[in-house]
């Protein structure tokens, strides 16, 4: 969706906020969110792609007045009222008055041993493709010029523009479906490179570029 | 750490929320006491640059090393043990003399957490995603880097599964140096392509990575 948080290209958004001995978390709310909201995700209450899906629908004003741990914050409150989680008064009150759907009520808590190894442990982003992937290193494509509402990992100013195949990354868990609920969803994905001046003008750096991974969905032919 | 040192002051309405999601997740069974200590934890004691340092001051010193690192980031990284969230798919890119790399996610704020550990702020908000990958130049002069003319400068917009660490330049001055006087050097924005390197002489002046 074309939404605040997309924000590749824009002017003025203010100074870059250095702060050369910024604390981890600023206050205790942001630290206990940081580890709630991604136990949440370990506990199979959303994926990823769901959690970043419900932080880009925060309205735009709000968004951009806001720390970055409250977009966390109302992302998480979403999406566990959108799963049928919690209700906004049990978000409200902090007290159960409605029950778990089945599949979240089948869902384990995890201890806190298991949350560390299961943190710090590589996990598959990769799968099985049932596909050939279509292209290959060197290949001249473009990517396409899609308006989404939904969920999509294809930033506006990348859309409708010719690139460069450079790399085959393998077909990685492919997020604009899993945002969606189809969890198992996977997309041949490519690192693509695009010239400076393709995306931005001849007032780009002639030679600079832009690389980034793109789903075999977003491209075509060129 | 916490906001105890803040004194009479009220929890804020984000506190009081955050603590209400906990209380509840908890009722209902899928929070156990603990886990959510058991995340922060990890990012405050084991995850950081300093392990990231280690990675590319390996790679400086040790040639075979660095073509593991670079033909399979995620396995070379592991051999030191981190592993993990967001790290499952490490790709590492070489700074040259002709081609300077700068990491970003213009979506949101994907980055190498079991390498870098949680993003600074400047990573994560609008100013840098916005800016980056239509003016690296200026941005990086603002970081005080300079990048020649004849110099390709290569944005990566990390915004699919993969995550990027920069390899910087060795720092000249530093032959026979051991890897963990190499990993000294090593600053969390040479990792990302904002910053270089130490140089030995800052090192001297008592500069830290």
């Amino acid at each position: 969706m074309n939404s605040i948080h997309d924000l590749g290209g824009m002017h003025g958004m203010g100074p870059l906020p250095f702060d050369e001995n910024e604390p981890m978390f600023h206050e205790d709310w942001e630290r206990r969110i940081c580890g709630a909201h991604l136990l949440t995700l370990m506990t199979g209450l959303a994926v990823a792609d769901e959690a970043r899906h419900s932080m880009e629908r925060i309205e735009a004003l709000h968004w951009l007045a806001s720390p970055y741990y409250e977009h966390w914050l109302d992302g998480t409150e979403t999406y566990l009222q959108e799963k049928g989680i919690a209700t906004a008064e049990e978000l409200a009150s902090g007290k159960a008055s409605a029950p778990l759907p089945d599949w979240a009520a089948r869902l384990e808590a995890l201890e806190p041993e298991a949350v560390t190894k299961m943190f710090t442990t590589n996990h598959p982003v990769t799968g099985e493709s049932k596909t050939q992937p279509r292209y290959k290193e060197g290949d001249r494509v473009r990517s396409l010029n899609i308006n989404p509402k939904t969920h999509t990992r294809l930033p506006r100013y990348t859309r409708g523009k010719p690139c460069t195949i450079i790399a085959y990354r393998g077909a990685c868990l492919y997020a604009d479906a899993r945002s969606q609920g189809d969890y198992e969803a996977l997309d041949h994905t490519y690192t693509v490179r695009f010239e400076a001046a393709d995306l931005w003008g001849p007032d780009a750096g002639g030679k600079d570029a832009v690389y980034i991974d793109l789903y075999e969905t977003y491209l075509e032919d060129l | 750490m916490s906001d105890h040192h803040h004194g009479t002051k009220p929890p804020s309405d984000k506190a009081l929320r955050v603590r209400a999601l906990e209380q509840l997740l908890t009722e209902k069974g899928l929070i156990k006491e603990g886990a959510v200590d058991a995340i922060v934890d990890i990012f405050e004691q084991k995850l950081g640059p300093k392990n990231g340092a280690m990675v590319i001051a390996r790679a400086w010193s040790d040639p075979e090393y660095k073509v593991r690192l670079m033909t399979d980031a995620s396995a070379a990284i592991e051999e030191f043990g981190f592993a993990g969230f967001q790290g499952e798919y490490m790709v590492v890119c070489e700074n040259t003399p002709e081609i300077h790399n700068v990491v970003v996610c213009t979506l949101c704020s994907c980055y190498p957490w079991p390498v870098l550990g949680l993003p600074p702020t400047w990573y994560k908000t609008a100013p840098y995603r916005s800016r980056v990958v239509i003016e690296p130049r200026a941005v990086l002069e603002e970081f005080g880097l300079t990048i020649p003319d004849e110099v390709e400068v290569r944005v990566w917009d990390s915004n699919n599964e993969l995550r990027y660490l920069i390899l910087p330049m060795r720092p000249e001055g530093t032959e026979g140096w051991t890897e963990a006087q190499l990993a000294e050097l090593v600053t969390r924005d040479s990792m990302i392509g904002t910053g270089l390197p130490l140089t030995p002489d800052a090192l001297t002046k008592g500069e830290t990575a």
